[in-house]
């Protein structure tokens, strides 16, 4: 498309544009660029020498019209024009050709205009889904480190759990034995404490008795069985002796309870006749050794102390007995 | 009303051209806008003569019978192959019919109608109303500003350039791949069977879009739409800026992708893309004006 006019050819269009009617060198030039459609566009400085050259020859003369040059052809150019009339024929094929090539140029530009942009779209919708991909990739990979990690501190922390715990229960385990030997130990400490206490308790008991005895006031407590239909309490010593014997008799059952649960092993059918007999044999003691010797100075009423306390021992076994049990 | 037979290569100018209609069969045509006088300039011609006649500025170019001649008349399509170039004022509506012939529009200002059977299409500058419709061939559209309408069975539409009111397109396996500006409150509506749908829309496009596929890929550059994957139900949607223009495509197992441009032009942008030497010849004087005359 280059060479729009071959040597000679846009001197000889000149003249057929100014042959058509007279022109200044802008309409010339315009008239140029539309006749090839834009495709050629001469410059100011390509027609212009031109036309002076073709003034030179004598084929144009022009004219100022309004500070303008307007160019109009000769006879001497007409005559240049008829003489090259075949060649002039040619020049209008060669320009329709070239209304052809404009044709071809446009669609080859807007089908390469239009390749790029299908290539960069694509491009860039892989590109796109490739950073999807990568990023879906990137997040799994994470993830799945992140769950490796997780895992494997799970493991870990499982195993030192699992340690721990061992250990833990190994201790707890030594120590339950340790509290069940320390357990067993200060049972046993605590029966042979209470049986002590129980017999250094009788000796006072014992003690206490002959001393009531001896003062003589065993009297007024002989009765202390009708104390429900007295008026009133027989005073505060009275009270407070009762009391303590009541403290007695009840911490002994709970020792002797306390014994015979911690010794829970040993307990059997046959230790019940045992401890009944000993207790018979304590009651007897009791009331020979320490109640006894109030009957024979005592009011009538001393008869009747064994039957009224008579229950007492029978039932204090009965109710060691049945502690176990429960 | 006068009418000619063109039986070999020629040229014939017009007065007067308000209206163009073309129904061709086979070989290339090429509708440019002019500010010369209207012509056209037939360069090859095998078959049968053409006809072209001017009806007080309608300007017609065809076959004597109906271009369809029979219902096999497709079958031969290379028999009536010609080249034929018309040039036309800018604001001159085109209608062209042609079967396997590819069609070539530039520069024109009031709209075209073009249906081809499996001719490849080419628009360049194009305004106004735009319709295009084949069944096999590819539209390819430069710089389309205004509305345009495509219709295909296996062709695929490409659109670089332009500033769209509308952009409503159908195609079952045809591809539509657009590159463009949305008018304000301007709509795009694409729908496919199985053609991939690729959409780039400046960054500070306002439209409210949606994205639809069956069985395709639904992917947006564009932050602000809610993207679904469900089973046979992939879609994106939501609003792009003030969302006062409308986005939307709906395919059946084709891709969506909608791609993200920052505010510069197609064209002007694009250094890969080799300079015609149309455009290049014409860069020292007076650009904005050949720019004008080539469309």
């Amino acid at each position: 498309m280059t060479p729009v006019f071959r040597h000679g050819r846009l001197r000889l269009y000149l003249l057929r544009l100014l042959d058509e009617e007279p022109r200044h060198g802008y309409e010339v030039i315009r008239l140029l660029r539309d006749r090839f459609m834009g495709v050629y566009a001469p410059s100011p400085g390509t027609i212009y020498p031109r036309l002076a050259r073709l003034e030179e020859e004598g084929l144009v003369t022009h004219d100022e019209e309004n500070g303008r040059k307007v160019y109009r052809i000769t006879e001497a150019g007409r005559a240049e024009l008829r003489s090259r009339g075949a060649e002039l024929d040619e020049l209008e094929a060669e320009l329709s050709a070239s209304v052809s090539d404009i044709v071809r140029e446009v669609r080859e530009d807007v089908r390469d205009t239009v390749r790029s942009l299908r290539e960069e779209l694509t491009r860039a919708a892989r590109d796109m889904r490739r950073t999807e991909k990568d990023a879906a990739r990137e997040a799994r990979k994470e993830t799945g480190r992140e769950a490796r990690e997780i895992g494997k501190e799970a493991g870990r922390e499982a195993r030192e759990a699992g340690k721990e715990t061992g250990r833990e229960a190994r201790e707890a385990a030594a120590a339950a034995r340790e509290q069940a030997r320390q357990a067993k130990d200060a049972a046993w400490a605590q029966a042979k404490q209470a049986r002590d206490e129980a017999f250094s308790r009788a000796q006072r008991l014992r003690e206490d008795a002959a001393h009531l005895h001896d003062a003589g006031n065993w009297g007024e407590r002989g009765r202390w069985t009708e104390w429900t239909s007295r008026a009133a309490w027989p005073g505060s010593h009275d009270m407070s002796a009762l009391r303590d014997l009541e403290r007695l008799a009840r911490d002994f059952v709970a020792d002797l309870r306390g014994v015979a649960w911690d010794s829970g092993a040993l307990l059997g059918s046959e230790v019940i006749p045992t401890l009944r007999d000993i207790l018979e044999d304590t009651l007897n003691r009791i009331r020979t050794e320490v109640l006894a010797p109030h009957t024979p100075g005592g009011t009538p009423d001393a008869s009747d102390t064994p039957d009224t306390s008579a229950p007492t021992p029978t039932q204090a076994p009965s109710d060691s007995s049945e502690s176990p049990d429960a | 009303m006068p009418s000619w037979t063109v039986d070999g290569p020629t040229s014939l100018d017009f007065d007067e051209v308000t209206a163009v209609n073309v129904q061709l069969v086979a070989g290339t045509v090429a509708v440019l806008a002019t500010d010369d006088r209207p012509s056209v300039v037939v360069t090859e011609l095998g078959g049968r003569p053409l006809v072209v006649s001017n009806d007080g500025g309608a300007l017609t170019v065809g076959y004597e019978s109906p271009v369809l001649d029979g219902l096999l008349g497709f079958l031969k399509p290379r028999r009536d192959a010609v080249a034929v170039t018309i040039t036309v004022p800018a604001d001159c509506p085109v209608r062209l019919g042609v079967l396997s012939a590819s069609a070539i529009l530039s520069g024109l200002r009031a709209g075209a109608s073009v249906k081809g059977m499996s001719g490849d299409i080419t628009l360049d500058g194009v305004a106004g109303e735009v319709t295009a419709e084949t069944m096999s061939g590819e539209v390819a559209a430069c710089d389309i500003d205004g509305t345009i309408r495509f219709k295909s069975m296996s062709g695929g539409l490409t659109l670089a350039g332009g500033t769209l009111d509308r952009l409503e397109a159908n195609s079952m396996t045809g591809h539509v791949t657009a590159d463009v500006t949305l008018a304000p409150s301007g709509g795009v509506h694409v729908s496919t069977m199985s053609g991939d749908v690729t959409l780039r829309l400046p960054a500070d496009s306002d439209a409210k879009v949606r994205l639809h596929s069956t069985s395709g890929a639904v992917r947006s550059e564009f932050d602000s739409l809610r993207t679904v994957m469900a089973p046979a139900a992939h879609a994106a949607s939501g609003n792009v800026g003030a969302g006062t223009g409308c986005v939307s495509v709906t395919t059946v197992s084709g891709s969506v992708t909608l791609l993200r441009r920052g505010a510069v032009n197609f064209r002007g942008d694009d250094p890969a893309r080799p300079p015609g030497p149309a455009r290049s010849e014409g860069k020292g004087t007076g650009e904005a004006e050949m720019e004008s005359k080539t469309r």
